[in-house]
This record gives C-alpha cells, structure tokens and sequence, in this order.
C-alpha cells in the first residue's frame, strides 16, 4: 500500500480544490475575476510550497503530520470563509469587492495549497527521488478525487460535508498506512470533523443574519438558499438574488415590455428567471402558450416548497411547460419558432452566462423566431446618469442586438430592457399605455401611469445618444468582451484601483497584452538558449506546459459550452478526461527505462501539433466526443512531458520541488491571465494561435539545445 | 463620445441657441478614469474658515473637514486652493431630467407637474445603498459636466414648462452655491425651488437655504446613530437639527424614511422617529415609507416586505402623523392623500399620476379640512 500516499494526496488536492472553489463563489461575488484569483492562488501556494519543501528535513512523521495539517486546516478554512464577511463588514448580499475576493483567497490557498505543495516534495523524499512514481500516483489519485467530486459528493452531499467526507476517508487511510504506530492526531481530528458535520447549517445560518436563514442546497450549478423576511421569500444562488417574491416591479419589468410589443403572440420561450412573478405576468395574456427552461431543478423544488399556493398554480398552469436544461443548449435543438423569447437570467458577469448576449446566441434565438417575433432580456443600469464604463457594457449590448435584429430598442430606467424584432418596434408611452388598458392587464409597474415619465423623449434620447455613442465592440462566442465590461463595471462600485486597472487593460492596443509578452517569451527562450547551464532547458518545457494545459482547459471549457451547452456532467468528465490523460502519459513515462533529450522533443512536438488542432479548429463545429479526447490527449502529454523532464533535469540536480513548482507556476499564469483578461479581450482564435506559436518556439528551442548538445 | 453628441443631448433638453452661449464641458474620450482635463468650476466657496498655514475648516456639514492646501473635502468637490476654499461644482450640471414631482417625492407640492431635476457630482455620505452612486460617489472630474449656469437652469425651466426646479439626485448640500443662487435666479421667474436632501448640513448654511427654497425633502436613512455611522458614514443628531431650521423657517417639508429590511425596520425605531416627527416638526409633516430596492451594493438585498411598510405607515398613524405614504409600492392605497378628518381620498395617485383631486383652495372637498401644502 505503499503507492497511497501520494494517491492521497492528488485525492485530497484536487478534491479539496473543487470544493473550496464552489465554497467561494457561494460567499462572493463569483466573476471570472474570482475564479481566476482563486484558482491562480491555489496554483502559485502550490508551486511555493513545493520550491521550499526542498529546506524541510524529511522524516516520516513530518509526511504524515503535513497530511494531518491538511485535514486540521480544510475544515478551518471553511469556517473562515463562512464568517469571513464579518471581518470585513459585509452584509450579505452585498457585492464584493476585489480587495477583499483577492485577501481571502490568498490566505485561504496559503492554509491549504502550501501544505500540498510541501507535500509533493516530501513524498518523492519519501519514495527515494522517484518523482515519475509520485507524479503518477498523485494523477491517479487526483483523477479519482475528481470523479468521486464530481458524480458521488456534489450530486448527494453539501460542499461542507463533502469535505468533511474527504478529511474522514483521508485519516482512516493515514491511521491504516501508519501501521499501528500510535498518534494523537487522528484522535484529535476525528471527533473535530464529527462536530463539524453538525454545523452546516448553524454556520449559515450565522452567515445571513440578520435575515431569516430557512434552508439551503448544493446543488449542481452553486448553493442555493432560502431567506425569508416576514412574507418576502427571497431565493438566492451563490448570494445573487434568484428573486424575491412578491416583486412586482421585476416581474412585469421582465415580461410586459416585451409582450406588449406583441400582444397577439402565441408562444413564448423564457429562458431562466419564470418563477417568481414572471411566468404569473404571462399567463395575463389569454392565448399564449409558455415554455419556460431552467437550467437547476432545485429552483423550481424549493419555490413549490414555500411559494404561496397562489404562485405554484401558475406553474401547474395547463399553458406552462418547463424544461430542466440549459437554455442555450435547448434553444439549439428545439424544432418549433416563438413568437416571443424572453431571456430572464443574471447579467453577463462570467464566461458561462455570457454565451447568453454573443452574436452566435442572438442569432440562434432570431431563428427560432416567427417573422413577427420579439427577442427580449433585461440588465440593471442607471437611470439618472451613465457612466464610461456602464455605457461601453450597454453599447457592446446594443450593437450586438443590432447586427442580428432589423429593429433594436432599449427601455430607459434602472433597469434597461433591450427589445429585438426583424418588424416594429414602439417605445411611445401613449400607445403602449393604450394597450395595456385594451388588454386589462391590469398592471401595477409597466403601465401609462409611470410609462408617460419613463418613456419620456428626453429619457429615451439621453439613453441612446449615450448608448450609441459608446465605443464598444460586439460580444461573440468566442471573444466574450461583454463580461469583461461587466466585470469594470462591478470594479467601479469601489473606490480602489481595480477599475482603473481594468479600464487600463481595456484600453492598451494587442500588442501590449499579447505580442511584448510573447516577445519577452522569446528573449528569455533565447537567453536560455545562450546559457551554459542546461537546467533550464528541462525546467522551462514544464513551465509551458502548466501554462498551455491550464489555458487550453479553460478555452475548451469556454467552446465547450458554446457548443454544447452546460451540462454539469459533461463539464465534470471534460476535467475527469485531462486527469487520466496525466496519469497514462504519466505511466508510459515511467515505463521509459532511461529518459533522454530526444524524448522531450518529441513530446513538445505533440504540443505543438495537439496546440495546432486547437488553433485551426477552434473556430469550426467539432463532435462532442473529440472534446474529451483532447483533453485527455493534452493530459496525456502533460504527464509524460513532466516524467521525462524532472528525471532529466534531477540527473543534474536533487531538487525535487523545482519541477513541480515550474508546472505550477506556469499554471498560475495561465489561470490568472486567461479567463480575467486574455479571453475576453483577445478571443480564443487569437490566443489559442499564439499558444502553438509559444509551444512552436519552445520545440524550435529544444532541438536548437539538441544542436548546441552535440 | 464626442462633444457633438453631448451637445445634441442637451438639445434636446434645451435647445442649440441657448446651449451656444456655453462652453461645451471637457468631454471624456473613451472612459471617465483616464480623462486629464476636467471641467471644474473655481467659485469660493461660502461657511469656511481661513486658518493659520494656508488651512481651511469647511464649515458647511458636520464633518468639518480641516484641509490643507491643494487638499478636498470628503464631498470631493470642495477643494483648498491657497487658502482659499473653492467650491469646483458650479454650474457643472451632471445629470439633468424632468420628473414628475411625485417622484422625488413630494406629495403635497405642486402635484403632477414636471420638476427640472439637476445635480452635479459628489456626496458627502457614503450610503451602500445610494440609487445614483455613479454621480455621487465620484469627484466631478470622474464624469461628464455640463456648464449650466443659474440663468441657463431657469431658461430650460421655462422652456419646459416646468414650475419647478429640483436639486436632486446626489446631495445639494455639497453644490450649495449652485443651489442657492439658481434659486434667486429661478425666484425672479416665480419659478419654485426644491431641494432633495438627506440634511447633513451645519444649522447656519441650511437657515440661509431655507431664506431661498420653496420646499424641502429630508431622507432619513434610519433614527438611530449606529446605522448612520455603519451604513451611511455620517450623523443622524444634525439631520434632525436641519429638520427643525426647516420647519421653524415655514417652509415645505416632507420626510422620507427608506426602510431597509432588518436594517432599519424595527418597530421601536420606527415609532421612536414618529414620536420625534410629532414633538418636533409636528403632526403635518408628510411622511413617506418607501420601498427598498436592491441597489449599488447591496444589489442582492431582499426587497422589504409591504407588510414592514405597512406596520410602519400604522404606526406613525397611531402617533397622530397626518399624512403617511408608502413609496415605491405602485397600486398601494397609501399613495393617495387621505383627509385626517373625513378620511376622504383628497388626492388619488396612482405611481406617479393624480388621479384624482378634492382639494379646493388648499382644503378637503368633502368637510373643508385644510390640508397643508404648496398647492398653487
């Protein structure tokens, strides 16, 4: 049983990521900024730890107390997180900003990655140098904690107790791997992590008062909950407001504007958001038929849980059907046209949600359109004043809608309705206000009473001048500008440098965020390539490899998703598939007698052409299953590229944690640029060609070390 | 953005002729941060102190900001120049609409006629659940200005047909020299003057305003120090004392009190600031229980329950308050005036629309109850 340590370990490690990760996002506010901070902390600790693990003695009971270190400080660090907002005087609910997302998530990586990290080292301490050995097994122990994850813990248990399930099934391996030799620590840890699996809902419950916790559930896509305040019920997922109940403004807001546009329509497509008033203001129009998709079942189960009697019949109406799938993924198949589609879900804040509002969307939605048919879906805005960054986000929006739809119109206000159709479009209050009392829609919010001040000319004109005027570019698939634009506009709710900071990065030319990169890239390949020592021609390879594996992972997810539409299970495999891709190309590295140069090449010639494929195909319809197959073919790569260069590169120097730690760190790059920065703004084509340049060059270089060699 | 298309903006609130005799402001190219040159006014600004060394006191809220040079009031538009202490708002319009009155709200001033509605950049609180944080947590360099001097406020104003003019939006304590010589310009045209405000002003500078305004609307964010200081970043004791100058000065006040669920909504505090409303600015004074909704940062709070305003608007009943409303509730019945007498609708609203008036000359149709207000 020898191989279980470091089997625990990438077990543990890629559990605990998981999990820390849906953890965060559920008490803050979870952008791509979050994700990638997070993540890219988690990496950077990683690699530190790893590069300092080299000073630590090695003995047996400091490998074990690290493991128990890990198991004392998960737990710890949930409880932090949880009351981490009274340090900071945060209410829930209440956005977040970067200051704070970016303080916690270093601490808590540090509490937890550094150890994991260290722990690497002292493994190959422990197996005697045999770093194949230990990066193997850790892969397969990470494939197996992803999967356990993802299809036996998220399905069935809260983030908290899958954890806690993690800890307990990690020390009863320690206490059976110590063989009897008596510690206190399990005895110590054990009843802690019993306590703990007590205190889920107590701790949440802490976490939003001074509201009214009721209950809550992990579910697949985040943690929903339940808050009620007298008879407001509210339904929040990862702390954004679901909706609250009974709202009327944000329910007739939601519907009318688009549907007295077309009051005669017959079917309509909600997409997201039909619970809590909406599908109610729907039903107001006597012949239409509603589909309503929502992505999360849970939504629906806890809104016929403590929803007034009233609202569930609306549900049960015999004119609504509701679908459990992704949106985008059920507009692409669905055979029939709309004569309204309604978009209902939160504003474009992350790559996920903004496959909403791309040109490739609006035009799948115009499609399923009658010819008569409107497109409508809502983003807060401001309605007084609009600033720079408010009005690049609204303009992206508008030109957007405008290259798809003959007719654009946007509803002024606190809220901005964007209205598309290929045939009229009206915003005058008069006549609106018309319909609205022919169809005794008996409205409270979008009726003539307060339309004749919101729709008044000089509102609507002061919007659109602002609108049309702003300089922005449209939102795609696969260069998703419009969360980067939302993601200033979330910066500039603070007084910090962050927006700045982001506007600064909106506003450089390509060339600063790809090109000097890249050439600063090629100087230190060619710095590397005039030096005498030869480390770091064996260091580096691993250095982009973490960076080309994370990078590409994340673009795939992005395309993915495009393509396929977000099904949890899929996503999970898509992960699933790169780690056993690591752990195979970790085994047939190791079964490799004697590594050498040669080998090395020959891997990174597969990254350049697996780099290839991802270029040229980025782009074009590619089948599901190819998906997986390159990722577990990048994996594959990924872990034969690092046997082969650690057992080169420790044939020169006994520094087990400098391998691992360049992998990391190259990741940490990767995960910190791309998503926050590089996606939206440069595009996947874009970025996915200079990734084979960079791997390219990285070949060019290795054999240019071969020549110089011989 | 070009300063063309800034220009057809206010066109078309104003019209070119009048636009052409100002300067068009420093418009921003691409986003508001980067920008270098700002359109900011340079008046002296009014109740500060010279002190030793080129300092100042600002004299004008509570905060007393002591400043040395080159350095701002937290408003961050008050800004000592060489000891001497210059207001750079001036006539520097950021935002400009017309809204119905009832938006702002006042109930019992001039119902259903359009208020020119303007303000300028900054603030001097901090409130998490500010509607218009864009313009008023910023410094006016941050946003796109608009030259409109007091002359030109009144020219708009009758061109609109608009009867009054609202200082609004942010807070016009902190463009109070705007304010008050718009409102002797505005005067002159019978034009009215109202002031939205959440009163964190020094007693002296709120009893001058009063010489010049015809009516004015105080938020109070809550009736207890400790949610000023956490949520708000100011006082409440000179809110109320601002309160009293307005009421012993016979002007038009209305009180807003904006209740944030669990935040401020306890009936203790509630009936601890209605028996406050009765004792010191009396039984007359409207005042209007409105609705939270999720803004600026606490974007994902629940809306408050009808149910707490309803609690809220019986209790000030109970404690003899006259005239209560519930705002940001469209449809509610509380949005109408009720005689305290016969209890007769006097006026009907719906959301922002009279729906019907019984007020003659200033009384209740039904039994000739005078009904206070600024009514013609």
């Amino acid at each position: 049983m020898n191989f279980f340590f470091p089997f625990l370990l990438g077990f543990a490690a890629l559990s605990f990521q998981i999990l820390l990760m849906r953890e965060f996002v559920a008490h803050y506010y979870g952008n791509e900024i979050t994700y990638g901070l997070i993540l890219s902390f988690w990496l950077l600790w990683g690699g530190i730890g790893s590069l300092l693990a080299n000073k630590i003695k090695y003995s047996f009971s400091v490998l074990t107390f690290f493991y128990y270190l890990l198991g004392f400080f998960f737990p710890l660090l949930l409880i932090f997180l949880r009351y981490s907002r009274f340090i900071y005087k945060i209410l829930p609910g209440e956005i977040t900003g970067i200051l704070p997302i970016f303080i916690t998530s270093f601490l808590l990586t540090l509490l937890i990655s550094f150890p994991l990290g260290t722990l690497f080292v002292l493994n190959v301490k422990f197996y005697k140098g045999k770093i194949a050995f230990v990066y193997l097994m850790e892969a397969l122990g990470s494939t197996a904690g992803g999967i356990i994850t993802y299809f036996l813990l998220i399905p069935f248990f809260s983030n908290w107790n899958g954890a806690l399930i993690i800890i307990g099934f990690s020390i009863l391996c320690l206490i059976f791997l110590e063989k009897g030799k008596r510690k206190i620590y399990p005895f110590i840890l054990i009843p802690f992590i019993v306590f703990l699996a007590f205190l889920d809902k107590p701790t949440q419950k802490h976490y939003w008062k001074p509201f009214n916790f009721i209950e809550s559930k992990d579910t697949l896509y985040g943690k929903l909950s339940v808050i009620k305040t007298e008879e407001q019920l509210s339904l929040y997922d990862n702390g954004f407001l679901v909706y609250s109940y009974p709202d009327i403004i944000s329910a007739e807001e939601a519907i009318h504007f688009a549907l007295i546009q077309r009051p005669q329509a017959k079917s309509l497509l909600i997409i997201g958001g039909g619970i809590g008033g909406a599908i109610a203001q729907a039903l107001k129009y006597q012949n239409l038929k509603i589909e309503y998709v929502e992505l999360d079942p849970q939504i629906i189960k806890f809104s016929m849980k403590y929803l007034p009697e009233k609202e569930k019949k609306y549900l049960e109406n015999k004119r609504v059907k509701i679908y459990f799938q992704d949106g985008r993924a059920f507009l692409k198949k669905v055979q029939k046209r709309y004569d309204a589609i309604i978009l209902n879900l939160p504003e474009p804040s992350t790559a996920q949600i903004n496959r909403f509002y791309t040109l490739e969307f609006l035009k799948l939605a115009r499609e399923k359109l009658s010819p008569n048919g409107i497109f409508s879906f809502k983003v807060s805005s401001s309605e007084n004043y609009i600033n720079a960054p408010l009005q690049k986000f609204l303009s992206s929006l508008y030109f957007t809608m405008k290259k798809v739809f003959q007719n654009v119109e946007v509803v002024p206000g606190d809220t901005n309705i964007f209205l598309g159709s290929d045939t009229s479009l009206i915003l005058d209050y008069r006549e609106l206000g018309e319909r609205i009392e022919k169809l005794k829609l008996n409205n409270l919010w979008v009726n003539s009473y307060t339309l004749f001040s919101r729709l008044r000319e000089e509102r609507i004109n002061f919007l659109y001048e602002r609108i049309k005027s702003g300089d922005a570019k449209i939102n795609l698939d696969l260069v998703p500008i419009s969360y980067f634009y939302n993601s200033i506009l979330w910066a500039t709710h603070f007084k910090g440098i962050e927006s700045k900071f982001l506007i600064f990065l909106s506003q450089i030319s390509r060339f600063w965020l790809l090109d000097f990169p890249f050439i600063i890239f090629l100087i230190i390949l060619f710095f590397i390539l005039l030096k005498k020592t030869k480390f770091y021609s064996y260091l580096f390879p691993i250095w982009l490899m973490g960076f080309t594996t994370i990078s590409l992972e994340l673009i795939l997810i992005i395309a993915f998703q495009v393509n396929f539409g977000y099904v949890y299970q899929k996503i999970a495999l898509l992960f699933s598939a790169f780690m056993f891709g690591l752990f195979c190309g970790a085994l047939s590295g190791k079964w490799k007698k004697e590594s050498k140069f040669l080998d090395l090449i020959l891997v990174q010639f597969g990254f350049m052409i697996l780099t290839f494929i991802a270029w040229k195909f980025i782009e074009m319809k590619w089948p599901e299953i190819s998906s997986y197959i390159f990722l577990y073919l990048m994996g594959f790569l990924g872990g034969i590229l690092f046997v082969i260069a650690n057992e080169l590169f420790l044939k020169k120097e006994k520094n087990y944690g400098i391998g691992y730690a360049f992998d990391l760190l190259g990741s940490f790059l990767g995960a910190l640029t791309l998503s926050t920065i590089l996606i939206p703004l440069i595009g996947l084509p874009l970025l996915t060609k200079y990734i084979f340049l960079a791997n390219s060059f990285c070949f060019l270089f290795l054999i240019l070390n071969l020549k110089i060699r011989s | 953005m070009s300063k063309i298309s800034r220009r057809d903006f206010l066109k078309t609130i104003g019209g070119a002729g009048l636009i052409a005799s100002t300067v068009p402001s420093t418009f921003l190219t691409d986003l508001y941060a980067f920008s270098t040159s700002a359109n900011l006014s340079q008046v002296e600004a009014w109740f500060y102190k010279k002190l030793p060394d080129k300092e100042i006191k600002c004299e004008l809220c509570p905060r007393y900001c002591k400043l040395g040079d080159k350095e701002r009031g937290y408003c961050g538009v008050r800004e000592n120049k060489n000891g001497i202490y210059y207001t750079l708002v001036y006539g520097k319009v950021c935002a400009a609409h017309i809204d119905p009155i009832e938006k702002k709200p006042f109930f019992h001033f001039l119902p259903g006629t359009p208020a020119f509605s303007i303000a300028t950049a900054g603030c001097n609180v901090n409130c998490k659940f500010c509607q218009n944080w864009q313009i008023s947590q910023v410094r006016p360099e941050q946003v796109e200005n608009v030259d409109l001097p007091p002359r030109d406020v009144v020219r708009y104003c009758l061109k609109y047909r608009c009867p009054t003019i609202a200082y609004t939006y942010t807070e016009p304590v902190i463009f109070y020299e705007y304010v008050y010589d718009t409102s002797v310009e505005a005067s002159k045209k019978r034009i009215r003057n109202v002031v939205v405000t959440g009163a964190h002003i020094n007693p002296e500078p709120m009893e001058k305003l009063t010489k010049v305004v015809d009516a004015i609307k105080i938020d109070f964010k809550a009736f207890s120090e400790d949610f000023y200081q956490k949520y708000v970043r100011g006082e409440l004791e000179p809110v109320l004392e601002a309160a009293r100058i307005v009421k012993k000065s016979g002007k038009w006040m209305e009180i807003v009190y904006l209740v944030i669920p669990t935040l401020n909504d306890s009936p203790e505090e509630i009936r601890k600031m209605c028996k406050w409303v009765i004792k010191d600015i009396g039984p007359d004074v409207p005042v209007h229980f409105s609705r939270f909704h999720p803004m600026y940062l606490i974007k994902n709070l629940p809306p408050t329950p009808v149910s707490t305003l309803e609690r809220a608007r019986n209790i000030a009943l109970e404690e003899g308050i006259n005239y209560v409303y519930i705002g940001n509730v469209p449809g509610h019945m509380a949005e109408s005036t009720y005689c305290p007498n016969c209890k007769n609708i006097v006026i009907k609203r719906f959301a922002y629309q009279i729906l019907q008036k019984n007020l003659k000359r200033g009384k209740c149709k039904f039994c000739g109850q005078p009904i206070p207000g600024v009514w013609s």
